[in-house]
């Protein structure tokens, strides 16, 4: 298995010499990124009361995670609700999506629907949500779960049809049943697409239960994010979506990691 | 290499299998204005090595799907020594295609082992024979590799392993070696129909060489397309074992010339 020799320049690095590159790059970019936040903010660029400044805001989580037990319980709320809403969403989206891409009745009947739910704005929905389920954490877990399993569904989808014939044909000629089918074509075939689909159910599930919060409940991050920008608290507001964003972040990392592991197989299929 | 292949104690109990097709008509589609297939009659005798060569879509792979319990007959039927072969048995009769189509998200070992878990054996004795099989094809050093670790040729290989592994009464081949370079072709080809020769596995093998479709035939089916048919059965009857010789032969070249005429796209129509 002799490989393609490598043209492109940016290539040529090895890929561990690469990495560490890039890596640095992009620390770079982002402490450029927050120096430049205190600098305009110090010099009155930009409005230090509305924008906060970094130096601010680590002032704010200090004092947020010293005293505060409201952070505490915003957080384990949150995460509380978005886990529920995820373990409905993949409850409902993987045999949702197995049954639409397994049987071509359901799929005929029932695929448009999950593609014109996916492509609407559902935010204008979230009325419809309290009326079902009230202002508290129903709303925020149903309206995640929404986001999330819709996601799910198509992907798992994606997934199963993205599996060659051939090796429905192979499966049945060495004797495998529907069974057999299932669990060693249809279930590793579609696993790539399954994982993306599970990520970004997460990430869905998440968007959803943050905005459920800010507007139609009083718990969790998303409540008490609005609850401090209404009171000019800036410094606090930025600290939790900080921490949203570094937590989506590493969700996601850790993520493609396990990924990696369970489908092996997948950076050995030469395209 | 494999002292105890199926066809051995069988001639020694005097129990030849027999794989028959009778009056076979493949309709792919109901409205097809014409079958895929029709009129087929063919035996196979257990030890057999048959090749099957005709012009492209002249319903060769059909035949051979058909064979193997793969396609529901229009009309007329396959029998294994008089049972109708109503759905694939690997253990009666075992395919290789011609695309690898090894599961690339199981290794090596498992693709092998995956017709004797589908048939309901232990895992670690289909393990065990899995890996044996791949000795015998030269492959146990790439067990635990994943299918796209390997070359075409050997993922080939993989694919005749995955099929002896269930010793199989009969082997069926279609162009197993199509897919491969020239060169890759000639020798894997040589290597792997010498094996299975020596081990006395009955073979039906389609393919689009005539040196290979002669040279390894015990007897050569030849079809025709519009619609497809056998148009002729060939006995080569040169005994084993044969060596290069055979191909500098008067009868070789005999055989290579009525073959090639045969399987002319613009001749076959007539050929009967
Ligand atoms: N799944 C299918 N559905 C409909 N028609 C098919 C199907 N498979 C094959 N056919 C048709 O049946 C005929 C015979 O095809 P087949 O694949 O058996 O030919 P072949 O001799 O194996 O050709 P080749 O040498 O190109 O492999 C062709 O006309 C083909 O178009
Ligand atoms: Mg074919």
């Amino acid at each position: 298995m002799v490989k393609a020799p490598r043209k492109l320049p940016a290539a040529r690095l090895d890929p561990s010499a690469l990495a560490r590159k890039a890596a640095l790059y992009r620390t770079l970019l982002v402490i450029g990124f927050f120096v430049l936040w205190e600098v305009l903010a110090n010099i009155g660029a930009i409005d230090e009361r509305s924008a906060s400044k970094p130096t601010a805001i680590l002032a704010a989580f200090g004092e947020m995670f010293a005293g505060n037990t409201d952070t505490y319980q915003a957080l384990s709320d949150t995460l509380y609700v978005l886990v529920i809403a995820f373990i409905i969403a993949v409850a409902i989206g993987m045999p949702l999506g197995l049954a639409l891409a397994l049987n071509a009745t359901i799929r005929e009947a029932y695929m448009s629907i999950v593609i014109y739910l996916l492509g609407i704005p559902k935010t204008i929905f979230l009325p419809l949500f309290v009326l079902f389920f009230g202002l508290g954490n129903g709303s925020a877990i149903a309206f995640g779960a929404v986001l999330g399993f819709l996601q799910i569904t198509v992907n798992v989808v994606a997934g199963v049809d993205s599996i060659e014939p051939r090796f429905f044909r192979v499966a049945s000629a060495f004797g495998g049943s529907k069974w057999h089918s299932f669990v060693h074509v249809i279930l590793p075939g579609a696993a790539p697409a399954i994982f993306a689909g599970l990520w970004h159910g997460v990430r869905n599930a998440f968007i959803g239960v943050l905005i459920a919060q800010m507007f139609v409940s009083n718990i969790g991050i998303g409540y008490l994010v609005k609850v401090y920008t209404n009171n000019f608290n800036i410094d606090s507001a930025m600290v939790l979506i900080i921490i949203s964003a570094v937590a989506v972040i590493l969700l996601g990392t850790l993520w493609e990691l396990g990924e990696a592991r369970l489908t092996k197989w997948k950076s050995t299929v030469r395209s | 290499m494999l002292p105890n292949r199926t066809v051995r104690e069988t001639k020694e109990t005097k129990m030849i299998s027999h794989l028959n097709v009778e009056n076979l008509e493949i309709r792919y589609n109901v409205n097809a204005a014409e079958p895929a297939i029709t009129g087929v009659n063919l035996e196979i005798k257990q030890g057999e090595f048959v090749t099957v060569i005709g012009p492209s879509g002249c319903g060769k792979s059909t035949l051979l799907h058909a064979m193997g319990g793969m396609l529901s007959p229009s009309s007329g039927g396959i029998y294994l020594d008089g049972i109708e072969m109503a759905r694939p048995d690997p253990r009666q009769a075992a395919f290789v295609f011609q695309d690898y189509s090894l599961f690339p998200w199981k290794k090596v070992v498992d693709n092998v082992a995956m017709g004797l878990r589908f048939a309901g054996e232990d895992k670690k004795v289909a393990l065990e024979k899995a890996r044996a099989e791949l000795g015998f094809v030269g492959l146990a050093d790439k067990a635990d590799k994943y299918p796209g670790e390997l070359s075409g040729g050997m993922q080939q290989r993989v694919a005749v392993a995955r099929a002896l592994a269930l010793k199989p009464k009969f082997l069926l081949m279609d162009e197993p070696f199509g897919a491969l370079d020239e060169q890759t072709r000639r020798s894997l080809g040589q290597e792997l129909t010498q094996i299975l020769h020596d081990a006395g596995q009955s073979v039906v093998l389609i393919t689009h060489s005539l040196e290979e479709a002669i040279f390894w035939a015990d007897r050569i089916v030849v079809m025709k397309a519009g619609p497809g048919e056998i148009s002729k059965e060939i006995v080569v009857d040169e005994p084993w074992p044969r060596s290069l010789e055979f191909m500098t032969t008067a009868r070789f070249d005999d055989l290579r010339a009525e073959l090639f005429h045969r399987i002319q796209p613009t001749t076959a129509s007539e050929a009967k």
